[in-house]
């Protein structure tokens, strides 16, 4: 393995403080890999910087140097984006986490990249704001790495995802300059610079300073849970609420392999074990329009066939109600060693269809593949359980990952909704780009970033 | 210029328009050598590698309602290509709320044929009638509807964009969520043409609202107008717009109060409640309660306030700082010839931070050059040094070229003019004149 030279430690060490510079084999062994497991490489050292001045000069430090750089929020990601092979160097935001500013006048807050997102919600909370993206992994991840990954979440079916609500941003490119993109009221030229930024998976430079838009918080939530015997009628569900103009904050199906997982572990949340499918669905909005809404949706979800409709009526009920889809992955880890969260998006009404081929595939494959996802957008993640000890179980995870990834693109769809591309699926971007869109992507990227020294390898395939 | 080859192109009678007049399809009066009208993607490819060919200067439009937005002066246009021909809605899927259009489809075609399925398209830019949805994207056109439901590149799902060097690129998709690769679609938003001629568009709809009601407040010292729309922004509840109007855009022609107006896009449930909710939070009864039809109206009328405007500018701020801008209109006053009663005209989207400036009847004496540049010049940095912008949207031709459509760039001109070149390596594109760096220090948000 590679070591970081003296001279450069000891540059690092100045600007960021010796604490801040770490090398040794031990300490590197927590940012060999994301939450995409599969992958693992040792990066040759991580930075921590705390400012957007020390990480300016951190990167024109490493440019010189020709050391490639990968930054990386809380490691939460699912694709593999942080991962940085021996000769690079990681840029951790763990101490750049500080709420500049929340202006409750204008509605939005100023945060460093490594706030994480909850916390910003949580902040907001009395100024009656919050913050709308929601990933899963709310409570860990962080608001640089939903910038870089575009992330979404449970919510954004209403809401929209991360690019609906960042207004500004600071960033540093590779060399080490300091731009500022957007900004709320802050018009400059037309081009959307902050709009091609955001979902650019750190290739176009280092966010360190985000300013995002924050929302009034609903005045009432209402949740349901719909238990079905047939994850088609779920589906079934799912679209006669939507076809008749409903817009529900969260609309989320789990299936019954995750139900069963969930009820077994110390999450367990009262779902009906021999259930085939369960049906989350949540309003929020003004209370006089909700009660009409959730009456529609129960009609919805009964005439599809669910067996059994339970509705929250305190927030502690509302928690129960989510936490067989809040704590499926974590369930997961019950019933198998590696998990593999893949993401891919359809048509809505494609679902049931592909839901069927991704079963037979898993069936094919002899490997389990539990279904959690945001139905209401399309949004799949299938679950595929494995042991990576298991060469030849882990070739069979890489060949189904690609048959599901082929049917949900053959269905209209895209190989990613929320998690990204990464280092794990740019194989797969031939599938929903030309050769032409990729090679535009690349000279964009180079536009930010000439000498390609921003997270190198990730998001398009080698060749191109 | 061979307009020959144009012909051969597009064989079909009408697709090439040549020795036009003064039409709407002139330049502040000059002539572009040729207007052309293709039918297919095919074709557009071919007339920009013919242009390319040629070095023509080529202007991407659609159905030339706001041709001289943003020109730049400095450059013969040789040829208009406007995609309004290209105008069929391709597919509707009301259960994907998703539609896939040609760019040649104006906004009004579209809301009538998604009407039926109950859905629309949330977006009222100016002119919205006719404008096309190709031309209201590349201009991230939008109007009041911005406060609740965003700019154009909010509802883009995806686009075939056909470039300055006449490569196809099918960017984006038919789903909501989609992050493979980078996200050039939210390029295409904004960007006025230069990266290339948008011909498809998949476009994100919502179900139409059961109640459309607005509430119209007078102001009054007590509550000035943006104190008023800043206390209604406040409300606990999504609000879809909040608009400031001046004396002369109200109902009432002759008032001389200025107008706020919120529109409330609800279930029939829901609608009392938010009303309560925004009498609560104000404490005053609205002037005026307009619901359905009448408050559709209201707002379709604001869509073509600008149309006889001599001037119209864009500013933007922070939502908090409308109202010192709004103050600083005041400085305009000296610009309009003759006191129409209302002289400076002003519609605010409060919410979003954007400021239109109307001047109906600009003074034509012999310094009005002058005073113009030097009133437009010395607001627009006022505005910069609150950190927003002046754009000058249109304008008499002298005036663009004194003042520039656009204020400064500072340290984003280099990606500004890479991604240009990514696209339109040729330059065949730059008929729109874009902001150009001004040496400043750099700013912090």
């Amino acid at each position: 393995m590679e070591s970081l030279p003296k001279n450069l430690a000891r540059d690092l060490k100045d600007i960021v403080g010796s604490n801040w510079v770490l090398s040794d084999r031990d300490r590197l062994l927590a940012y060999e890999s994301d939450g995409l497991t599969a992958y693992r490489s040792k990066p040759l050292a991580v930075v921590l910087p705390e400012t957007t001045d020390q990480v300016s000069r951190v990167f024109k430090l490493l440019s010189r140097n020709n050391i490639k750089v990968v930054p990386r929020g809380a490691g939460t990601g699912l694709s593999g984006g942080a991962l940085a092979d021996p000769t690079a160097v990681i840029i951790g935001t763990s101490k750049m986490n500080t709420i500049i500013k929340l202006d409750p006048d204008n509605r939005r807050a100023v945060v460093q990249p490594g706030v994480i997102n909850a916390h910003l919600s949580e902040a907001a909370a009395p100024l009656g704001l919050y913050y709308a993206p929601d990933p899963a992994s709310q409570s860990a991840c962080t608001i640089g790495g939903n910038v870089a990954e575009n992330s979404g979440g449970p919510h954004c079916l209403k809401y929209g995802v991360t690019s609906r609500y960042v207004t500004g941003l600071t960033i540093v490119t590779y060399e080490g300059e300091i731009l500022r993109l957007g900004g709320l009221g802050r018009e400059r030229g037309s081009y959307d610079l902050v709009g091609v930024f955001v979902g650019s998976e750190g290739c176009f430079g280092m966010a360190t300073e985000v300013e995002v838009k924050l929302l009034p918080k609903p005045e009432s939530v209402r949740t349901l849970l719909a238990i079905f015997d047939r994850i088609e009628d779920a589906g079934k569900a799912v679209t006669s609420i939507m076809a008749r103009g409903l817009l529900p904050a969260a609309l989320e199906i789990i299936d019954g392999a995750t139900i069963r997982a969930v009820e077994a572990s110390v999450f367990a949340g009262g779902y009906p074990v021999d259930a085939n499918a369960a049906l989350v669905v949540e309003f929020d909005g003004i209370e006089k329009g909700l009660g009409a809404d959730v009456q529609k949706a129960i009609s919805d979800c009964k005439k599809a066939g669910a067996t059994e409709v339970r509705s929250a009526a305190t927030s502690e009920e509302r928690q129960k109600l989510w936490q067989g889809r809040k704590k499926a992955f974590g369930a997961m880890g019950r019933i198998a060693t590696d998990l593999l969260v893949q993401d891919a998006t359809v048509p809505r009404s494609r679902l049931p269809e592909v839901l069927m081929k991704i079963s037979e595939i898993g069936e094919r494959y002899d490997l389990n593949i539990a279904n959690v996802f945001h139905a209401g957008d399309g949004n799949l993640h299938p679950n595929i359980l494995f042991d990576r000890s298991d060469s030849e179980e882990l070739q069979k995870v890489e060949l189904a990952s690609t048959e599901i990834m082929k049917v949900c693109v053959a269905a209209g769809g895209t190989i990613t909704g929320e998690h990204g591309v990464g280092h794990d699926k740019k194989s797969y971007m031939p599938l929903v780009c030309g050769v032409d869109e990729m090679k535009t992507m690349k000279k964009v990227k180079t536009v930010f970033d000439p000498y390609h020294g921003m997270n190198p390898g990730k998001v398009l395939p080698t060749d191109i | 210029m061979d307009t020959n080859l144009l012909k051969q192109i597009l064989p079909v009678e009408g697709q090439v328009l040549e020795n036009f007049g003064e039409t709407d399809w002139s330049l502040f009066g000059r002539q572009a050598h040729a207007v052309v009208f293709p039918h297919s993607e095919e074709e557009v490819t071919s007339i920009l590698s013919v242009a390319n060919e040629n070095n023509w200067n080529c202007m991407p439009a659609g159905n030339g309602t706001w041709l001289e937005g943003c020109l730049n002066t400095d450059r013969d246009v040789n040829l208009v290509l406007s995609i309004s021909k290209m105008n069929n809605i391709l597919v509707h899927e009301p259960d994907n709320l998703f539609v896939e259009l040609e760019a040649g489809v104006t906004l009004e075609q579209l809301q009538a044929t998604l009407r039926s399925s109950k859905q629309w398209l949330p977006l009222d830019p100016p002119g919205a009638n006719s404008s096309t949805m190709g031309a209201i994207v590349a201009t991230s056109s939008c109007g009041a509807l911005q406060t609740g439901f965003g700019k154009p590149r909010d509802h883009v799902l995806g686009a075939t964009l056909i470039t300055g060097d006449g490569k196809t690129l099918e960017l984006g998709g038919k789903t909501v969520k989609n992050v493979a690769g980078f996200d050039l679609l939210k390029l295409l938003s904004g960007s006025w043409g230069r990266f290339g001629v948008i011909t498809k568009l998949v476009m994100r709809l919502h179900p139409l609202p059961e109640a459309d009601r607005t509430l119209l407040f007078s102001s009054n010292q007590q509550h000035p107008g943006p104190r008023l729309a800043h206390d209604i922004m406040h409300t606990p509840a999504m609000l879809q717009s909040i608009s400031i109007l001046s004396p002369g855009l109200g109902e009432e022609p002759e008032s001389k109060d200025t107008r706020v107006a919120v529109r409330i896009l609800e279930s029939e449930a829901a609608v009392d409640q938010v009303e309560a909710l925004i009498l609560e939070q104000v404490k005053i009864s609205p002037l005026k309660k307009m619901n359905g039809l009448e408050s559709k109206k209201f707002f379709e009328r604001l869509h073509n306030v600008d149309e006889n405007s001599d001037v119209v500018i864009r500013v933007t701020s922070l939502p908090s700082e409308v109202g010192i801008l709004i103050d600083q209109l005041e400085n305009l006053q000296h610009l309009v010839a003759e006191k129409d009663g209302f002289g400076i005209k002003f519609l605010a989207h409060s919410e979003s931070g954007v400021l239109i400036v109307l001047i109906d009847n600009l003074k034509r004496d012999e310094n009005w050059l002058i005073q113009s540049t030097k009133a437009l010049l010395k607001l627009r940095t006022s505005v910069e040094n609150y950190g927003g912008s002046l754009t000058l949207l249109h304008a008499p031709e002298d005036l663009i070229r004194a003042v520039k459509p656009w204020g400064s760039l500072s340290e984003v001109e280099t990606l500004f003019s890479g991604l240009e070149k990514v696209f339109d390596p040729t330059g065949i594109l730059s008929q729109r004149e874009l902001p150009k760096r001004k040496t400043e220090g750099r700013q912090c948000l």
